[in-house]
């Protein structure tokens, strides 16, 4: 176990120089890519933070909390894009359907590792995480929040949740690529874009049914809404159970599902391989 | 009637186009309409939810709010064009296109039409069109008049659309390796910019005029307030016009100075 997180840590740490050495050798394509990121994700809550400040807030939250919810929203897709945009575990369908599980089966390190530290980028992929910070914090004061040392732990806490059931999802709907690689090799980016399109909107002005049933079983407002009512102290419609005992149960629901569809997945895979290849090639 | 053999090779490239895109694919393809569908759906409980409120709509009524929202969903196709022209370059299968009896333009078109507007048309617009009454929306314009202004439009924009991704290809022929991030602001800033995802009419005043007069301003919103009956038909196909003219022509012409800068590494 211990060795495990040395290599973990070893892997951080090469994958982290691996990112320094491209932004300086590569400056101009570098920020290109990080003011790419940037402006695509301030375009995605603009639409929003404008109808807030044409209507003085909506979904039953006024402008500076719907900023609040924008910022966290920008937490998420950063921690995101800092550890999982910059390969393909992000995009896991992608490595599935193309038959590149067999490059990670030949490395002498637990699979696990590989996923969650392969194209880490903290210089190159902070970008959207910076911004996120910025508005986050913009929005508290806005907000006059009494921050205190649990109040950042619950922050951050929210924010790894939120991002564990984005990965999640994706890894859930990904197992298809196991059976079908080549109709279900992009199956991911759907995912990603569900999320990233749908985070923005305040669900509050919506039926508990439909409230419930976007934290639950479609969790596109546990990505942003959901935990920015429970930072805020507002009151859940959908439940009286604590916010963030909710939280941590859907993240576990789904993280567990998505593990043990994974590895279900990477049993088949070990035993068929890549129906994607044949004696004939690629087709 | 026997075609010539410039439009057979146009009509072959667009069902050649709308088989491929269901070879195979067909799981991707039906996630992405669902994920489309959502899209929707939320838009339209946050209309009901504010239009609940007693909000003021900037004087369009909520059912023209939700007919602009429906429609802008089943035209997305025609109203956020994306060629295969970026996508091609990374790829380095640009050179191909190079090679085919029609002009590398007609190419790109002919391939969006048949890989993109058809199947779209065919499997997720015709059926939101279909079920748009049980959402309580109507998916007809408000008067016969408007539905064919919009119609002309709507081909006005779609060529705006093809103008503008002209553009952006010039651009990411440019900048090499990096075309992917040019891609990615593009595709999110139009969404935006264009109204297709929310109609300007909703933003403050100030904010909706200076959108509606920019060139992606031609593109959704002009087709989708001319649908539901804003009045203004004249002043905004006559804005798509001199866009389109402007545009096309920047485009023809940066477009042929990058093609001698193409180089792709492959992806």
């Amino acid at each position: 176990m211990v060795d495990n997180f040395k290599t973990l840590f070893r892997l951080y740490f090469i994958y982290a120089k691996m990112d320094l050495l491209w932004f300086l050798r590569d400056l101009r394509y570098c920020l290109l890519f990080i003011v790419g990121d940037v402006v695509s994700n301030l375009a995605s809550v603009t639409g929003v933070f404008l109808l807030a400040m044409r209507f003085e807030g909506f979904g039953e939250m006024n402008q500076a909390q719907l900023l609040f919810m924008l910022g966290y929203g920008s937490l998420v897709n950063g921690i995101y894009g800092l550890f999982f945009a910059n390969s393909n575990t992000g995009m896991i369908s992608r490595i599935i359907g193309r038959g590149q599980l067999d490059h990670y089966m030949i490395q002498p390190t637990p699979f696990w590792i590989q996923m969650i530290t392969e194209g880490v980028a903290p210089f190159t992929g902070s970008g959207v995480l910076i911004m996120g910070i910025a508005l986050t914090s913009y929005a508290v004061v806005k907000l006059e929040l009494v921050i205190s040392v649990w109040w950042i732990c619950k922050l951050i806490i929210s924010v790894i949740c939120s991002a564990i059931v984005i990965v999640s999802c994706i890894y859930i709907v990904s197992y298809l690529a196991f059976y079908a690689p080549s109709a279900a090799e992009e199956i991911s980016m759907v995912v990603q874009d569900m999320f990233f399109s749908l985070r923005s909107y305040p669900l509050g002005g919506i039926s508990i049914f439909l409230q419930s049933l976007f934290c639950t079983a479609i969790p596109i407002g546990i990505v942003a809404w959901f935990p920015s009512m429970i930072l805020l102290e507002k009151q859940i419609a959908f439940t009286k159970i604590n916010g963030l005992f909710i939280l941590w149960m859907v993240t576990a629901i789904f993280l567990t599902t998505a593990v043990s569809l994974f590895c279900k997945g990477l049993k088949h895979y070990r035993k068929n391989g890549s129906p994607r290849y044949s004696s004939f090639g690629r087709h | 009637m026997k075609l010539k053999p410039k439009q057979s090779g146009i009509f072959a490239t667009i069902g050649i186009c709308v088989r491929q895109i269901f070879d195979g694919s067909f799981l991707f393809v039906a996630g992405e309409y669902m994920v489309h569908f959502l899209k929707f759906f939320i838009l339209i409980l946050m209309w009901k939810s504010l239009a609940k409120g007693g909000v003021d709509l900037n004087g369009m009524t909520l059912s023209q709010l939700l007919t602009y929202t429906l429609m802008a969903s089943v035209l997305r196709q025609q109203l956020e064009i994306v060629t295969g022209a970026t996508a091609s370059l990374w790829e380095g299968s640009i050179v191909g296109r190079y090679l085919r009896p029609m002009p590398i333009f007609t190419s790109f078109i002919t391939e969006t039409i048949g890989r993109w507007w058809i199947p779209v048309w065919l499997f997720y617009s015709l059926p939101m069109l279909l079920i748009s009454p049980l959402f309580g929306i109507n998916p007809l314009p408000s008067r016969a008049i408007d539905g064919l202004l919009a119609l002309v439009s709507l081909v006005l924009s779609a060529s705006l659309g093809f103008a503008l991704d002209f553009l952006f290809a010039s651009i990411a022929i440019r900048l090499k390796n990096a075309c992917w991030a040019a891609n990615q602001i593009r595709e999110a800033i139009s969404a935006l910019l264009s109204g297709a995802l929310i109609p300007f009419a909703m933003f403050s005043d100030a904010v909706g005029t200076v959108l509606s007069w920019l060139p992606f301003g031609s593109i959704a919103n002009a087709p989708l307030s001319i649908y539901i009956g804003t009045n203004q038909a004249g002043f905004l196909i006559g804005l798509q016009l001199f866009w389109n003219i402007v545009i096309w022509w920047i485009s023809v012409i940066i477009f042929k100075k990058s093609e001698e800068r193409m180089i792709s590494f492959g992806g």
